[in-house]
């Protein structure tokens, strides 16, 4: 995890300087009796690389000291990967990474093809792509859902959903 | 209006059938989500928000909201004591003793045990709550914004410093929480800050967005990667009703455990977890026997449930009396109360008693259903456990998306939400606690007019904030906090290179 702690470090670094520079010059910082809309932002960002350059250092202090605790247990298995339970590897799965595509693409295609035809995709494709199921149990979850979904938020939570712009399905 | 006045019209409100309803649904789904893994009390109300949209009554959303909150604390144990797996991060020490307890075939007394301590710790806490949130509330009364502007920088810093594991990690999300928070027109000034030219962003991010997209599509995201979450192992409840035995062995540590929890959960970022923890380890210190503890001792989940419950209960102090929320899920009840134009503070028991007596009152029905949904329907929970994950994510996304694009009907707040999730996804794998992202976010506004009136007031003196006794204060205790805090890290950091 050290090399994305300290990649998300620097990352957050670049943030804090953004925004201060962002918020010193075109919010302005206003005067100490009447601050400016870019005052705590300013202060804000300050922080950010503050707390960023501490992260970067501390990540490598618990990476030495791993090491360290690595080379005096010769039972110990640890790799580069220091804290989290599922540290980042660079590889997503295959389920993170279609389920992703899918929701980017619904939350594309929601207003253009109307709630139920963009939900009935999303639907399909999860149960296809992502969870790898059979047709039949594909279908039946795909269209319940739909259904489900719409009750819910259509009759019980009196939401007015998307409808389809090609084919006016009233309201559908 | 005295409390006795106050607490009879609250269950006068609380009584009306359309919030007995929502009380019951709200306590009903809390269970359920409880038991169900990978979806803590937080991530559930966040994806519940936009209902306090649809709902009328802001006492009803309320009611509903907090039914849920208190209903995961309960739900939690169920799958902690049969399946070892904790429903919800308070929930973990009662794996310990509570699935040993089920190995043994006692999972029956062990799932009534936490039951019945959640009831007694759930009506303490209120209690507590109808006693000691009025006083509160009215010495906040002579707060200025001085004292506001401590009170929520000290409670919000608070909460960072007890929540997570890392201090600079929990203070970065803070200062995020806060950059997000301000994000659109500056009230004062009239400025649009970080809105980039988008239309949209005018009017900042919704907190139900940013709440569903970090806990809720965040977790999802999360969970697709783990294996193994849909293994199901049920365990035979059997006996359901403790012995005399147990009840004997039980009953002190229920009531520690109670008085623990409310202390613990008046204190921004206290909460339900830590509570839990300091009670178990509370219980082992102080028992005869304390090497029965993780071979499945009563006491090891007597205690916790009861801390973890009363906790829940006294989390809502802060909230209703001085308008800080302590943690992630009071911080989404706080905005479900902005969200239907109720402000909470010390004028909320003034300004809406409905609301302020209504809530307190509900939290002691709440927790008489709660009892009967827990006791009787065990069983059914754990049959809710074989919804496969492969259904029951596409759904939470969908719930997510719709519910994100109904709260100003645009799509960009589904692209903000999906934004948010990543955020989210990526906090997890990097082991950051995403609660004070959620509470800096909904305290920036009342940071920033704070303190920009306390320093118009002061003629730009920072001194302000030092001079006045309740602000200085604050700030001492905080000071001494952070100092006890750093000193313990460098004392336990020098015990272990000793070893």
């Amino acid at each position: 995890m050290s090399k994305w702690e300290k990649f998300a470090s620097v990352i957050n670094i670049a943030l804090g300087v953004f925004i201060a520079v962002y918020s010193y010059y075109y919010l302005k910082l206003g005067i100490m009796i009447s601050p400016g809309a870019g005052f705590l932002p300013f202060f804000l960002g300050i922080a950010l690389i503050v707390l960023g350059v501490l992260w970067f250092i501390t990540t490598g202090i618990s990476r030495v000291s791993a090491s360290k605790t690595s080379e005096g247990d010769s039972s110990c298995t640890c790799n580069d990967d220091l804290p989290g339970e599922t540290p980042i590897t660079g590889r997503f799965p295959r389920k993170l990474v279609f389920g992703l595509i899918l929701i980017v693409v619904y939350a594309w295609l929601f207003e253009r093809l109307g709630y139920l035809l963009s939900t009935l995709f999303f639907m399909l494709g999860w149960q296809i792509l992502v969870e790898r199921e059979k047709w039949i149990k594909t279908i039946a979850i795909t269209v319940l859902s739909a259904a489900t979904m719409y009750a819910v938020f259509r009759f019980l939570l009196h939401v007015q959903l998307p409808a389809c712009v090609w084919f006016s399905l009233g309201g559908i | 209006m005295d409390i006795f006045h106050g607490l009879l019209n609250g269950f006068a409100v609380a009584l009306a059938p359309i919030n007995l309803l929502f009380a019951f649904i709200g306590a009903l789904v809390g269970t359920a989500v409880g038991v169900l893994p990978g979806l803590g009390p937080a991530a559930t109300i966040a994806l519940l928000l936009p209902i306090a949209y649809t709902v009328s009554s802001p006492v009803t959303a309320i009611i509903m909201m907090a039914g849920i909150y208190y209903g995961a604390m309960y739900g939690g144990s169920t799958t902690s004591i049969l399946l070892n797996i904790p429903g919800e991060a308070a929930s973990v020490v009662t794996c310990i003793d509570g699935y040993q307890m089920a190995k043994k075939g006692r999972a029956g007394v062990a799932l009534a045990i936490a039951a019945i301590g959640s009831f007694i710790a759930g009506t303490v806490g209120v209690i507590g709550l109808t006693l000691f949130a009025p006083p509160i509330a009215e010495f906040a009364l002579s707060f200025g914004p001085p004292e506001k502007f401590s009170l929520a920088l000290v409670g919000l810093l608070m909460a960072v410093t007890l929540s997570g594991s890392s201090m600079i990690k929990g203070l970065i999300l803070t200062a995020i929480g806060m950059l997000l928070g301000s994000i659109g027109i500056d009230p004062i000034s009239g400025k649009t800050r970080f809105s980039f030219g988008i239309t949209e962003l005018q009017s900042g991010f919704d907190f139900v967005t940013l709440a569903m997209g970090v806990f809720g599509l965040g977790e999802i995201f999360y969970n697709l990667e783990s294996t193994g979450i849909t293994t199901i192992v049920t365990t035979k409840v059997g006996q359901v009703w403790p012995r005399l035995k147990d009840w004997t062995q039980s009953r002190m540590a229920i009531l520690r455990g109670t008085l623990v929890g409310f202390f613990i959960g008046i204190i921004p970022g206290g909460g339900a977890v830590i509570s839990s923890f300091v009670s178990y380890a509370m219980e082992k210190r102080i028992a005869k026997h304390p090497e029965e503890f993780g071979k499945g001792a009563i006491q090891g989940v007597a205690g916790p449930e009861s801390a973890n419950n009363a906790a829940s209960s006294s989390s809502f102090i802060p909230l209703l009396t001085l308008g800080i929320p302590g943690n992630a899920s009071i911080a989404m009840i706080f905005a479900a109360l902005l969200i239907k134009g109720v402000t909470p503070g010390p004028f909320l028991i003034t300004e809406h008693p409905d609301v302020f007596w209504g809530v307190i009152a509900s939290m002691y029905i709440g927790n008489v259903m709660l009892l009967i949904l827990n006791l009787p329907l065990v069983g059914l929970w754990v049959q809710l456990l074989r919804v496969p994950y492969g259904i029951l994510a596409p759904l939470v996304i969908l719930f997510t998306a719709i519910g994100s694009y109904s709260i100003a009907n645009q799509a960009f707040d589904i692209y903000a939400l999906i934004g948010f999730g990543i955020f989210g996804y990526f906090l997890r794998k990097l082991s950051f606690e995403p609660g004070p992202l959620a509470l800096a976010f909904v305290l920036a506004p009342l940071i920033e007019s704070s303190m920009r009136q306390s320093l118009l007031m002061s003629g730009g003196n920072f001194s302000i904030f030092v001079t006045r006794p309740i602000s200085a204060t604050l700030i001492s205790l905080f000071a001494a906090l952070i100092i006890g805090h750093a000193a313990l890290s460098l004392f336990k950091r020098t015990k272990k290179v000793q070893i």
